[in-house]
């Protein structure tokens, strides 16, 4: 049988994976099963309307939580099929027919979901640091030996660059999920 | 530890509940949804915090389990059982309370 598929170009940040998941959701009600995504790409596979659901996730980040692929077992054994792996997020489908993935007043949940975010977000971005003071070290240590003005001023460049535009590009987002961490802190006083 | 004063959350309360007989992270589900008529729907990866959290309490145990599948199995222990004993007491506290202000 022939299987039609179609590609789309979508960016979401750490923060909006709520809004990602909707979307991958109207997607499948449309009709278009998600398959993979790249965090850039996502490619659908045209399927039945409203057949499957759709969840993101990562993996636990606390102490006493199990390995990543304990973790992804768990998931498993729980009914949901891990359709796709991209860096740490996890791309969970289940089948509408047997119910959501949860209760739909999830305060609790939700925080957790935007917890784990946030420590993603933390993680990516100490990553990127350690990358790019690495870049700076190695430049300003050739710069050295070599005695070249050029690859020092580029060392430097490398460390100035980068922190400006990892600020602006993760301040926004770890800000955005803490406010979202506030509301729903709020909310589970109210709630449990 | 002192578990005189403890407020489980909903799902907490119904998983300690299920967890009267062993059940896999599966039949957990299964269970608190049967239990609730449909009304609390645990995901599995907040099942997962759940019980690595119960576990570390020690109010529940994995238990081996000659299952072919290898799916660990849990069960509460004689700790979990007293809190829920203290949490059904309060919960009585909460509706005696409400019936006899709310009927006045």
């Amino acid at each position: 049988m022939d299987m039609e598929y179609k590609k789309v170009w979508r960016f979401f940040s750490i923060a909006d994976f709520e809004q990602e998941e909707r979307w991958l959701n109207d997607m499948s009600a449309s009709g278009w099963n998600f398959v993979r995504t790249n965090g850039l790409i996502f490619t659908f596979r045209k399927g039945t309307p409203g057949e499957f659901i759709y969840k993101m996730d990562l993996p636990e980040n606390n102490a006493h939580g199990l390995g990543k692929e304990e973790y992804y077992l768990f998931l498993t054994e729980c009914g949901n099929r891990i359709v796709c792996q991209n860096k740490d997020w996890i791309y969970l489908r289940k089948s509408a027919a047997d119910g959501p993935f949860e209760t739909s007043d999830n305060t609790y949940p939700r925080l957790k979901m935007v917890n784990k975010a946030y420590g993603y977000a933390n993680k990516v971005l100490c990553r990127l640091l350690s990358v790019f003071t690495i870049i700076a070290l190695v430049l300003k240590a050739l710069a050295i030996s070599l005695s070249s003005d050029c690859l020092d001023g580029m060392s430097y460049g490398v460390a100035f660059g980068a922190i400006m535009s990892l600020a602006l590009i993760f301040v926004p987002i770890i800000s955005r999920l803490r406010r979202k961490m506030n509301i729903l802190v709020d909310e589970i006083g109210i709630k449990r | 530890m002192n578990t005189s004063n403890v407020v489980l959350s909903e799902a907490v309360y119904y998983i300690l509940l299920v967890l009267m007989e062993p059940l896999h992270g599966y039949g957990i589900m299964q269970k608190t949804a049967e239990l609730s008529g449909g009304r609390l729907i645990i995901s599995a990866g907040t099942l997962y915090g759940a019980i690595s959290s119960l576990i570390e309490k020690g109010w529940i145990l994995p238990v081996k389990c000659d299952d072919i599948s290898r799916r660990k199995e849990y069960v509460i222990t004689p700790e979990g059982r007293s809190v829920l004993e203290v949490e059904l007491d309060r919960l009585k506290e909460l509706v005696r309370n409400g019936e006899d202000i709310l009927n006045k």
